[in-house]
């Protein structure tokens, strides 16, 4: 294989990122937006294009249990799933963390019902985020592809050990394609060491090992618990090795987070995933009309980077934290996680605001951007609460009047009034 | 940033063109991105696929409001208010339409894809006519990065080697008959869009729930269609046959016992001309 430049969607490019990583074994589950890497891998599989095995199985929950057990005898494992799917086998996420099984699932990001919905939110993934996987969230069709490799990179090191979640926005990126460089055999294998686990499940027969036993000791639980924390921790060191390799293998640069005309800005926008680019084009057009405003783009969530965020936030005025999730009672998961980072920073901002789109895959453009910018303006430093800011446009709510209107529940219908008179 | 949105439906190659016009723009050294519309896909239902292409790295994502350019495979879309396909074409906008009779006025470009594909390919699907004719439109992209983009997706999308021949002459083909109109680059981002503030709503409003049942007559299906059936009264027996199949009940007998087609909801899938037994069902455009 060589270094080669092909029009890939965000899907392709993860069966690619495995394809690269010369994973041994592949377990699958079909479940849209994500199906499309699963059916490529088993067709690369089939042809014998890709010396892995293949495993369709009868749920998440099951297949992910195989991908931690396969990793576990020293198999270097792909997974993939997506929104329900992540969900559902999230209890083996948290076994396969706890086992320390240093496989990669990409999470193909969409929205969790009810009500059901296809296109990407990220509350699946963040759902997943106190597992113990790492937690690398992709920008492009490009960043799938590094990120699985740099994944198996940081995950499969001794000094980590552990599980890596690699995410790409549903339809938004999964589907959409872009020009993306395959890597080069050569430079993957300089980069990327032969997986060998220390201890393998199955190994010596010997010398049998079993991992995990149950435990009804506080003590045992807890350490291991800290143990699991102080893993992830580490990662990041191991994380900015693993980048400078990569560089230097690939000529791409990955941090855990990247900045963007931040150090003037007065504002700054946080944003993640495939529409840090709509940030990116709105804060050069914001530029140009002189506001001095900047994007910071978090690419590592777990372990989540305080200091990096706090570096890149501390001379700002204004924060603007633009995610797209929202946790019922709370507002944006990322939110208090960029706030906690700066409440101990020496220069905290005046202003930090929370914003919430993109749910559902609803657009995100200028008009929004302007928004964001107009209220951490306005907004007071001493103001009590900053309530999460919901951006939904004017044309999406005449529809959802529509949509109410054809459901017989808008405000003062028929059957609304039917039903509900008294 | 050139924007082009293309409208068809599903089976006359939208999203397979918009890959063609994206790979053809990336072999002239532009950077671009293509994603299709995903909805409820079926044959015949409206879709929608999206080009961005650019000197610089492409900054934007998702479906495009504000299009430089709108590509229609299907004329009858035009009228389709659930459509819509002008909106927010720009004002310096170009409309490239698969209809005749041919001819370029202004900024709008009518070529008759279907009627060459069907002579050239054997069959009505326009995604290499109406991407070469884009291309050539948009002056994007030399007639031989059309033509290797036009090979690379229609193999890709497990296209015989036959038919490739016949897609590179018809691509070929359109591509000469289209001037290079040259649109310009665009600067300007997409339309802002107004906000609104959303507020908590009684239970059966802020439930996700339907009342109103049996609504689905609501939605009439008769825009799927990409062929139209029609009864020769002069031939048809009332033999009831195509009633009987229609998988949709979209014939009913009138008072005279007589089949007839409500066209509001038929999806043109021909079953009724397949089972015909006097053949007096032809087939039409939708």
């Amino acid at each position: 294989m060589t270094s080669a430049k092909r029009m890939l969607t965000g899907n392709m490019a993860a069966a690619w990122g495995a394809r690269s990583s010369n994973v041994d074994y592949v377990c699958g589950y079909p479940i849209t937006p994500q199906s499309e890497i699963v059916e490529t891998l088993a067709g690369w599989v089939d042809r014998g294009e890709m010396r892995a095995k293949f495993t369709n199985f009868d749920s998440e929950h099951s297949m992910l249990a195989a991908a931690g057990a396969a990793s576990l005898t020293g198999a270097r494992t792909f997974t993939a799933t997506a929104s329900q799917g992540l969900i559902y086998g999230l209890e083996m996420l948290y076994a396969i963390a706890g086992w320390r099984a240093p496989i990669v699932l990409v999470n193909v990001s969409r929205g969790v019902g009810m009500p059901m919905i296809l296109q990407v939110e990220h509350g699946d993934v963040l759902a997943a985020r106190d597992s113990g996987f790492i937690q690398l969230h992709a920008e492009t069709c490009q960043d799938v592809i590094d990120f699985v490799m740099l994944g198996y990179r940081v995950g499969e090191d001794r000094r980590v050990m552990l599980p890596v979640i690699v995410n790409m926005d549903g339809f938004v990126l999964s589907f959409a394609r872009e020009r993306v460089e395959i890597p080069e055999a050569r430079a993957v294998s300089r980069f990327l060491p032969e997986y060998e686990h220390p201890t393998p499940l199955l190994g010596d027969p010997e010398a049998p090992v079993a991992f995990s036993p149950t435990t009804t000791d506080g003590f045992v639980y807890s350490y291991f618990k800290h143990q699991l924390h102080l893993a992830s921790i580490e990662s990041k060191k191991v994380f900015a090795e693993a980048a400078k390799d990569f560089s230097a293998a690939f000529g791409r640069e990955h941090g855990v987070v990247e900045e963007f005309m931040t150090g003037d800005a007065e504002t700054v926008f946080v944003a993640t995933n495939s529409y840090s680019s709509i940030v990116r084009s709105g804060v050069m057009a914001l530029r140009r009309e002189g506001e001095r405003v900047g994007m910071l783009r978090v690419k590592m969530l777990r372990p989540f980077p305080s200091e990096e965020v706090a570096r890149a936030l501390g001379s700002a005025r204004h924060v603007a934290v633009y995610e797209q999730n929202l946790a019922p009672g709370r507002g944006g998961i990322i939110y208090p996680e960029v706030t906690e980072a700066l409440y101990h920073s020496p220069h905290r901002p005046e202003v930090i605001q929370s914003f919430i789109g993109g749910l559902g895959g609803t657009q995100l453009g200028l008009g929004e951007m302007r928004l964001m910018l107009k209220k951490c303006k306005a907004s007071r430093a001493d103001s009590r609460l900053h309530e999460p800011v919901l951006l939904f446009r004017k044309e999406d709510s005449d529809r959802l009047a529509e949509a109410l209107r054809l459901a017989g529940t808008a405000p003062g219908t028929a059957s609304a009034v039917r039903k509900h008179a008294g | 940033m050139l924007r082009v949105r293309l409208h068809g439906r599903g089976g006359q190659g939208t999203k397979t063109a918009g890959s063609i016009i994206s790979l053809a723009a990336t072999l002239e050294g532009y950077h671009a991105q293509d994603s299709p519309m995903y909805g409820p896909e079926r044959r015949g239902a409206p879709v929608a696929s999206f080009v961005r292409i650019s000197r610089d790295q492409v900054n934007e994502r998702g479906y495009i409001t504000s299009p430089d350019v709108v590509v229609l495979f299907d004329r009858s879309l035009a009228s389709s208010k659930a459509v819509d396909p002008l909106a927010g074409l720009r004002k310096a906008g170009v409309l490239v339409a698969n209809e005749g009779p041919e001819g370029t006025e202004g900024s709008v470009v009518r070529i008759d894809a279907s009627s060459r594909a069907r002579r050239l390919v054997g069959r009505d699907n326009v995604s290499a006519a109406m991407a070469a004719a884009t291309c050539r439109a948009l002056g994007i992209s030399r007639v031989e990065n059309v033509l290797s983009a036009v090979e690379t997706e229609l193999r890709e999308v497990g296209l015989a080697d036959q038919d490739v021949q016949k897609n590179l002459a018809l691509a070929e083909e359109c591509y000469s008959l289209v001037p290079a109109l040259g649109v310009r680059d665009q600067d300007s981002p997409e339309a802002e869009h107004a906000l609104a503030e959303v507020r908590y709503a009684p239970h059966y409003v802020s439930t996700s729930l339907i009342m109103s049942t049996g609504n689905s007559p609501q939605k009439k299906t008769g825009g799927w269609r990409t062929s139209r059936p029609v009864i020769d009264y002069s031939k048809c027996t009332n033999c009831m046959v195509c009633f009987v199949y229609c998988p949709d009940s979209a014939i009913h007998l009138d008072a005279d016992g007589a089949p007839r087609i409500d066209y509001d909801n038929c999806k043109g899938c021909m079953i009724c001309l397949t089972e015909c037994p006097i053949r007096a069902v032809s087939e039409e455009a939708p």
